[in-house]
């Protein structure tokens, strides 16, 4: 396991480690998006970057998002090193959940994750007030870490896609459109 | 790779593992069209002028008829280059975003076709400061930066040309939200840096395969022809081409963009349609309430109805398009697919994915159909529920104005008392104004009544007088009310159990003028009005007879007559109900 991925698996822990086998609590996908999101600003998943992606929202709507690839591969990687459980949820509005939570073999290996790289994911999502894990929730397309102790509300900027300065020439495929539209090569 | 520094304009920084050069974009979009609404749009943009070359802003003139319009300093504007009749249109179009903090140069190339497909391209010649000079110059991460800005200000621009029945189209499947009409994004290049010979070392599924996967989402195919070395990178959501013979592959993926254009909107089409079918659920629950008496969501069931059944008209309109659009499209793909390239055409499957598309805009029609029945009914079912309550309506009117008509009716009997009281008082009052006039006079009977002996009897007999003339006028008023038949409105509450089937057999004989149903959860409550008439075929009185027919309980007899005697006609009809139906308690 890299260090992002250790990362990766610990936040996932702390938001289902209240669970058992019983009443197993999930983490969904988005909420993990949001906090890769969070943490690759903040400079803690150190090898990751994002990219503005069209998430599917809840109400069947689509939302620019910055999305790591690298965090979503990671995810993926995680699956195949059989330390997660993925679980697919559907929604009343005809979409998808999809969520996460660690297997046996992961809670073993998440005891074995460094102090440092728990305190850097625990600096990120715990309310410093009440010592509390941030719940991450979804309210108009807009995420944010909320203290349900404190009531304290965070915006995270995982919609906030940044411009870069560049500049277009305008540009169509060169082929004749005439012959396009009319099926007929040289046919004027 | 390359490492790029964190900027002002970006939080992180971005590894740059691969760039491009030479970088084409190719966004394609279907909106549903059709020759009249193109030439509509042709109309707008000017596309009929000899010249072409006016640029054509997208600001409205809200006072046509003043002298001068005031611009804003940025605005979009669109120059039409060619275009064929009513057959396709291509423009040049320069978006301004004022709310853009960054320098942008935003020129891009539009097609539209009358089949619904739209094209916008656009080579990159700058980002930042690294400007197109044949090398890989711009990272995938950039490049993914400037494609959604790409997207979102396409999406703004063309909501400005578009028809309004157009808009409707595309507000009702994308919920008013342009952000969430994604496009399917072509990427044409030059050159790839790195370039690796053996292909699969991009789709290494980490750092490369990442790269790429944040343009084109899943690498679903990473494709080489061998014989001009072109590379193919092919996602779920874009394709990127690298080659040095763009011009060989432009009409391969610009066809290829159109139909996963396509399918992106099918797909959000199967969504809304969905969704649809969840309105229309809720319609359902909310007319089922009122079955069950719950008369207040009638409205809201009425709202939710009414905007659903105009959000599938309009969903069922696009289906039509669709149709059109890709018929032509099939003959078309079949007369050009030999000048395509064999290699990556086999690659992509395009074949295929023609035909999976074309059997899935016939499903469609198969879900449309459901959907035109289930709201059918629902109409149906609502119009039902409506009509009870109108008539729930009616009949409380109906009491309420025979109430009305009592106390009227009681009110004119007690006028005619009145009248009555107001002759007397005039007689007597004619009587004092002679005496005021004549003065007191006496009569030999005067004498005899000042006669102490005989007050009494005087007395007696005024007292007497008064009485008789009492008795004669009561006398008088009941002879003529006697005279007078008057409207007569009686319930009789039964509720006593019965056979239905009797009160039917029995209903059947009669004069039936009018029968309500009215099928409710708990009860089912019938009304019949009919018409009672004696033997010689007069009328008597119109009888209303209610009964549940769940519970076989005969509830009410309302008789409403014009009769002397109401008595002996109330006794008449429930001597007749008694005889023809055995009830119980």
């Amino acid at each position: 396991m890299t260090e992002d991925q250790m990362r990766l698996l610990f936040v996932i822990d702390q938001y289902t480690k209240k669970g058992d086998e019983e009443n197993p609590i999930w983490v969904k996908e988005l909420p993990i998006l949001a906090i890769i999101y969070d943490g690759i600003i903040k400079g803690i998943f150190k090898d990751y970057d994002y990219a503005p992606w069209s998430v599917p929202m809840l109400d069947g709507t689509r939302q620019w998002m910055n999305v790591s690839r690298e965090g979503k591969d990671d995810v993926e990687d995680l699956l195949n090193l059989r330390l997660i459980s993925i679980l697919r949820i559907s929604t009343s509005q005809y979409g998808y959940v999809t969520a996460y939570r660690p297997t046996e073999l992961g809670k073993r290996a998440i005891k074995n994750i460094p102090q440092k790289i728990r305190d850097e994911v625990r600096s990120i999502i715990l309310c410093k007030t009440c010592d509390t894990i941030f719940q991450v929730i979804i309210k108009n397309h807009k995420i944010f870490y909320h203290c349900e102790s404190c009531g304290y509300e965070q915006k995270i900027g995982i919609d906030d896609i940044e411009d870069v300065p560049y500049a277009t020439r305008p540009y169509l495929p060169s082929f004749d459109f005439k012959w396009f539209m009319s099926g007929k090569k040289g046919d004027d | 790779m390359t490492e790029l520094l964190g900027d002002d304009y970006i939080k992180d920084d971005l590894l740059e593992s691969i760039k491009l050069g030479n970088v084409r974009i190719i966004l394609s979009e279907l909106i549903p069209c059709d020759r009249n609404t193109l030439e509509s749009i042709g109309q707008k943009l000017m596309s009929k002028r000899t010249l072409h070359g006016e640029f054509v802003t997208m600001l409205m003139d809200h006072f046509p008829e003043s002298t001068t319009f005031v611009s804003e300093p940025w605005c979009n504007s669109v120059r039409v280059v060619d275009s064929l009749g009513s057959d396709y249109l291509s423009c040049e179009a320069s978006m301004q975003d004022p709310d853009d903090v960054v320098e942008q140069e935003e020129v891009i190339g539009m097609f539209f076709s009358h089949e619904g497909h739209v094209i916008y391209g656009a080579q990159i010649t700058r980002i930042y400061d690294r400007v197109e000079n044949g090398t890989p110059q711009f990272s995938l991460d950039h490049i993914a930066r400037i494609v959604v800005d790409l997207m979102n200000d396409s999406s703004l621009l063309m909501d400005t040309l578009i028809t309004h029945h157009q808009r409707r189209i595309i507000d009702c499947i994308f919920k008013g939200t342009p952000t969430s009409r994604y496009k399917f994004v072509g990427i044409i290049a030059d050159i790839i840096d790195p370039h690796f010979d053996d292909v699969n070392d991009y789709a290494d599924g980490e750092e490369y395969q990442n790269e790429m996967e944040q343009l084109i989402d899943n690498l679903q195919l990473v494709h080489k022809n061998e014989e001009d070395g072109t590379i193919a990178f092919i996602g779920d959501a874009g394709i990127i081409i690298i080659t040095k013979e763009s011009e060989k592959y432009e009409l391969l993926v610009t066809f290829y963009s159109l139909l996963k254009s396509a399918e992106i909107f099918i797909d959000s089409l199967f969504h809304r349609l969905e969704l649809l079918w969840d309105e229309l659920f809720q319609a359902r629950k909310l007319i089922e309430k009122t079955s069950e008496g719950d008369y207040s969501v009638i409205t809201r069931a009425q709202n939710i109805l009414t905007e659903a059944t105009a959000n599938f008209t309009i969903l069922n309109s696009t289906v039509s398009y669709l149709d059109r659009g890709f018929e032509l499209i099939y003959e078309r793909w079949h007369q050009i697919k030999d000048s395509t390239n064999t290699s990556l055409r086999n690659a992509i499957q395009i074949d295929h994915s023609l035909t999976s598309l074309l059997k899935r805009i016939n499903d469609v029609g198969l879900v449309l159909q459901s959907l035109s029945s289930e709201v059918e009914g629902l109409q149906t079912l609502l119009s039902t529920q409506i009509e009870q309550q109108m008539r729930r309506v009616y009949n409380a009117l109906r009491d309420n104005t025979r109430s009305t008509s009592e106390v009227i009716r009681a009110s004119e009997r007690t006028g005619d008392a009145l009248n009555v009281i107001e002759l007397i008082l005039s007689g007597s009052i004619a009587f004092d104004i002679i005496v005021a006039i004549v003065g007191e006079y006496n009569t030999p009977l005067s004498a005899l009544a000042m006669n102490p002996e005989f007050q009494f009897l005087f007395f007696f007999l005024s007292a007497l007088m008064w009485l008789i003339i009492v008795i004669i006028l009561k006398k008088g008023m009941d002879w003529i009310k006697s005279r007078v038949e008057r409207n007569h409105l009686v319930r009789i509450s039964i509720n006593m159990k019965c056979d239905p089937e009797a009160i039917e057999e029995f209903l059947s004989k009669k004069d039936v003028i009018s029968m309500d149903e009215e099928f409710l959860v708990d009860r089912e409550t019938v009304r019949v009005l009919y018409n009672m008439h004696d033997n010689n075929g007069v009328h008597l009185a119109a009888i209303t007879l209610t009964y549940d027919r769940k519970h076989k309980l005969l509830q009410e007899v309302s008789i409403d007559a014009q009769a002397r005697d109401i008595e002996s006609l109330k006794k008449r009809v429930l001597d007749e109900l008694s005889k023809a139906i055995e009830c119980h308690e």
